[in-house]
């Protein structure tokens, strides 16, 4: 080995040790460090992180230390970072918001607790096994009921369009469930996919034109560009119905999950594990507190009004 | 050995090659002169099988030839460019390259290429040409002169006794000490074998002692008259 | 120093896997001057391939093998589309990259996580330096069967290739066989990285392959920089480019940066190596 790479890699070695060493706080008793792994920086995630950090610091107050991470979309990148947590013995829980930031910590992470928000699917991904060191949030709607106020709000409805990046997991899932409920209530679909943002105006376009209303769920890639599937469902006098975008006006009706409150609770399940010691299977996994809410500006446009059996259960905006 | 039977060459309206009938037997040198854009190198070309004829047939051992690709007639026709980096990879050493020109008569497989160094060259061509080339053995060739690249790319071109060598202005490139090497060196190089050799020069004058026809490109013309 | 070990050992870890897609990448684009966009594609779809195979009780070394030979024939795909179809490389690249996203969600979904599968790290968990160890004789075996390869009579033809396409013509051999071994072999190379680093995090995501490319550009690169063979130098370049990032975590650089810090140590790389060649200039021509 030459001279030069001998070099180079001892002068990062020692730089990698140095930082190590004088960053790490000793785990001490007076403070509790949480480590927070992001996966990608995306209104709804950005919601969780939010909702979290504004309840630990309620909860714990200014004990708490907040390491704060984001994979920027790499999978790689998420697997560093998790590996830098294992090895910093001073953080005592962790936070993971989406579904590869839980599955890159639960890799590297076996024995201090995590929790989660924003992953829909806890079970498919073997989160929750035999005693398992997580719990948390999901982001899972209540589809069956999303999708017969839909079937009472717009009774004419025969055929919906669902957009969405196949490529996320937690649409590919609600989509799923989506069908099933259609299927139901007699409602015909038809599937368009957007694999990234430049897609989705194009995709949006193909929907509106086939279907008489459009069906979003929570999707990462057509909420960051939504303005534009708004745009072009408002051209084609198309309903849109949403499952939580980060918009408050333009769907139709929005099955909101609230994010901000996924950080919330996530943040009292850590409270739970970390100060009152409860085991993480002990604490059940929690359900979104989700709304639906109507917009009273595109009521207007559609020329409809809410039943009366629907009063109670929706809120105007 | 190789005929040429009413070739053609167009591109689009221009006539490269009108209507060439020639016949190159073993143990021909060829000198090929003629003008620049007299479609000299379109004759190599052709024969070489860089370029498809527009029409007419070129026959070896009256067997046709015109459809075979460049690479299914390098077992018999080989060619040496003007360009003297062409015939050889630059950054391998000169046996290396010597090595891997013995593959083109055989199939490349997984043995160590580097045991294929034809060892005879070193005594029976490099050594009595008196340049110290058999020294140079381990020198990535892109560092030797032009003219010591292009007396090995000769070399390699012949290793697999082709039928037919085609020197397309094998001198252009080099200064006069070193064109006269070359020359000397291809002259003794050729005349005790078989195969045929045509060469493109412009440095007529020099040449002329190698060379047992003489033919002349105009415009696409071919005189094969000046014997 | 005991919290300073694991990060090491992830560093190496990440840096072996990396490791293939660095020697990917120097196969394409610097032996065949190839720049294939597609082996972003072809980690993907090994990861995919292997995920898939796992979870249909598939032996996870056979689970790697098929993810290789997923890649491998990716490769032949895009290899037929320049040299068969006249594609330019870029284009044939992006084409296949494109259509592998597809092709990577329709076999092992958005994202799947392996659960209790079998892998080939599952029977070491007990001693953290067998993952370590299993790795990093992986990457040196792969590395010395390049380095045997390069030297045989195959390998040679495939070096020419990239330098001299008509001196490759001239001795008989067909081009587009060779451009298209080499991108089988990138690709496979690729794939395998996919599927070990699937088996490695136990899940496969979509999305996984995101920044790959450029990270192993960056390790490729390094490895130029201090190169004595390159396919030894790709595990150091890679392990290096893993350092550097570990670095940048532990530092808690405001991640949205990070991606400028990568663009930024690549051009520090080329400052490096210009001056570099500008000492030495006239003592090495080729």
């Amino acid at each position: 080995m030459s001279k030069k790479i001998l070099a180079l890699l001892l002068g990062l070695i020692a730089i990698l040790a140095a930082i190590v060493l004088l960053k790490r706080n000793k785990p001490s008793a007076d403070h509790i460090t949480i480590g927070i792994l992001q996966t990608a920086s995306f209104p709804a995630l950005d919601d969780s992180m939010q909702g979290f950090i504004s309840e630990i610091k309620k909860e714990l107050g200014d004990k708490v230390i907040i390491i704060e991470q984001n994979a920027q979309g790499s999978i790689m990148q998420a697997q560093a970072i998790a590996s830098s947590f294992k090895a910093n013995k001073s953080i005592s829980g962790f936070y993971a918001i989406a579904t590869p930031a839980v599955q890159a910590l639960k890799s590297e992470i076996k024995t201090r607790p995590i929790t989660f928000a924003a992953v829909t699917d806890p079970i498919g991904l073997h989160l929750r096994e035999e005693g398992s060191n997580i719990t948390g949030a999901t982001d899972m709607a209540d589809i069956e009921k999303q999708i017969s106020i839909l079937k009472i709000l717009l009774p004419n409805v025969k055929k919906v369009a669902l957009l969405y990046n196949p490529g996320e997991t937690n649409s590919v899932i609600l989509v799923k469930q989506m069908k099933i409920a259609l299927e139901k209530y007699g409602i015909t679909y038809q599937d368009n996919g957007a694999n990234s943002q430049a897609d989705v105006a194009a995709a949006a376009q193909h929907a509106v034109q086939n279907a008489q209303a459009v069906l979003i769920p929570t999707d990462n890639t057509i909420a960051s560009a939504f303005p534009i599937v708004r745009q072009i469902a408002d051209k084609a006098n198309i309903p849109i119905i949403a499952t939580g975008t980060a918009e408050k006006e333009g769907p139709l009706m929005q099955f909101g999950v609230d994010y901000f409150q996924s950080g919330v609770q996530a943040a009292q399940l850590m409270k739970k594990m970390l100060v009152d010691g409860i085991k993480p299977m002990d604490l059940p996994i929690v359900a979104p507190t989700s709304s639906i809410i109507i917009s009273k500006k595109a009521l207007e446009k559609y020329g409809l009004e809410i039943p009366d059996s629907l009063k109670d259960s929706v809120s105007l905006m | 050995m190789i005929n040429l039977e009413n070739v053609n060459v167009e591109f689009g309206e221009f006539k490269a090659l009108h209507n060439i009938n020639c016949s190159i037997n073993a143990k021909d040198f060829i000198l090929i002169l003629g003008h620049n854009g007299a479609g000299k190198s379109t004759l190599l070309d052709v024969i070489s099988g860089r370029l498809t004829p527009s029409s007419g047939k070129i026959l070896r051992n009256n067997e046709d030839i015109s459809l075979l690709s460049e690479a299914k007639r390098a077992r018999f026709i080989s060619r040496v460019f003007q360009n003297t980096n062409m015939g050889s990879v630059a950054t391998m050493t000169v046996a290396e390259n010597l090595a891997m020109a013995t593959l083109k008569c055989k199939t490349a497989g997984f043995n160590f290429a580097i045991k294929n160094f034809p060892q005879q060259i070193v005594e029976e061509t490099l050594k009595p040409l008196g340049l110290r080339l058999e020294e140079l053995l381990n020198t990535p060739i892109g560092k030797l002169s032009g003219g010591q690249r292009q007396i090995i790319t000769i070399i390699m071109a012949t290793l697999c006794e082709p039928d037919i060598l085609l020197l397309d202005e094998p001198t252009a490139a080099l200064d006069p000490v070193s064109t006269e090497n070359l020359l000397q060196f291809v002259h003794n190089f050729t005349k005790n074998r078989n195969m045929a050799t045509m060469m493109i020069t412009h440095a007529e004058q020099q040449a002329k002692f190698l060379a047992n026809r003489t033919w002349v490109l105009q415009k696409g013309l071919l005189n094969t008259g000046l014997s | 120093m005991l919290s300073f070990l694991p990060v090491v050992v992830g560093i190496l870890e990440r840096g072996f896997i990396g490791a293939f897609i660095v020697m990917a990448i120097y196969l394409a684009s610097r032996v065949m001057k190839f720049d294939d966009f597609s082996i972003e594609g072809t980690f993907g779809l090994g990861g995919a391939v292997v995920a898939w195979s796992l979870l249909h009780n598939t032996n996870p070394w056979l689970a790697l093998l098929l993810g290789c030979i997923a890649g491998g024939i990716s490769g032949c795909i895009t290899g037929l589309l320049h040299t068969k179809l006249g594609l330019n490389k870029l284009i044939a690249g992006i084409v296949v990259t494109t259509m592998l996203f597809s092709v990577s969600i329709n076999i092992g979904g958005a994202n799947v996580a392996l659960g209790n599968a079998p892998t080939v790290f599952s029977a070491l968990h007990n001693s953290s330096f067998a993952s370590l160890i299993l790795l990093a004789s992986m990457a040196l075996a792969v590395a010395f069967i390049f380095i045997w390869y390069m030297k045989t009579e195959s390998g040679f033809i495939l070096k020419s290739t990239g330098i001299n396409e008509q001196f490759v013509t001239s001795l008989g051999k067909s081009v587009p066989l060779y451009i298209t071994l080499s991108l089988i072999m990138a690709n496979a190379l690729s794939a395998l990285a996919g599927g070990i680093f699937v088996q490695y995090s136990g899940f496969f995501s979509a999305f996984g392959n995101v920044g790959i490319l450029i990270a192993a550009l960056a390790g490729c690169m390094i490895a130029e920089l201090i190169a004595i063979n390159m396919f030894i130098m790709a595990l150091f370049g890679s392990i290096i480019y893993q350092l550097i990032i570990a670095i940048t975590i532990e530092l808690q650089v405001e991640p949205s940066w990070q991606k400028l810090i990568t663009g930024l140590l690549i051009v520090v790389i080329l400052v490096v190596k210009k001056l570099e060649n500008k000492k030495i200039k006239g003592s090495v021509a080729a």
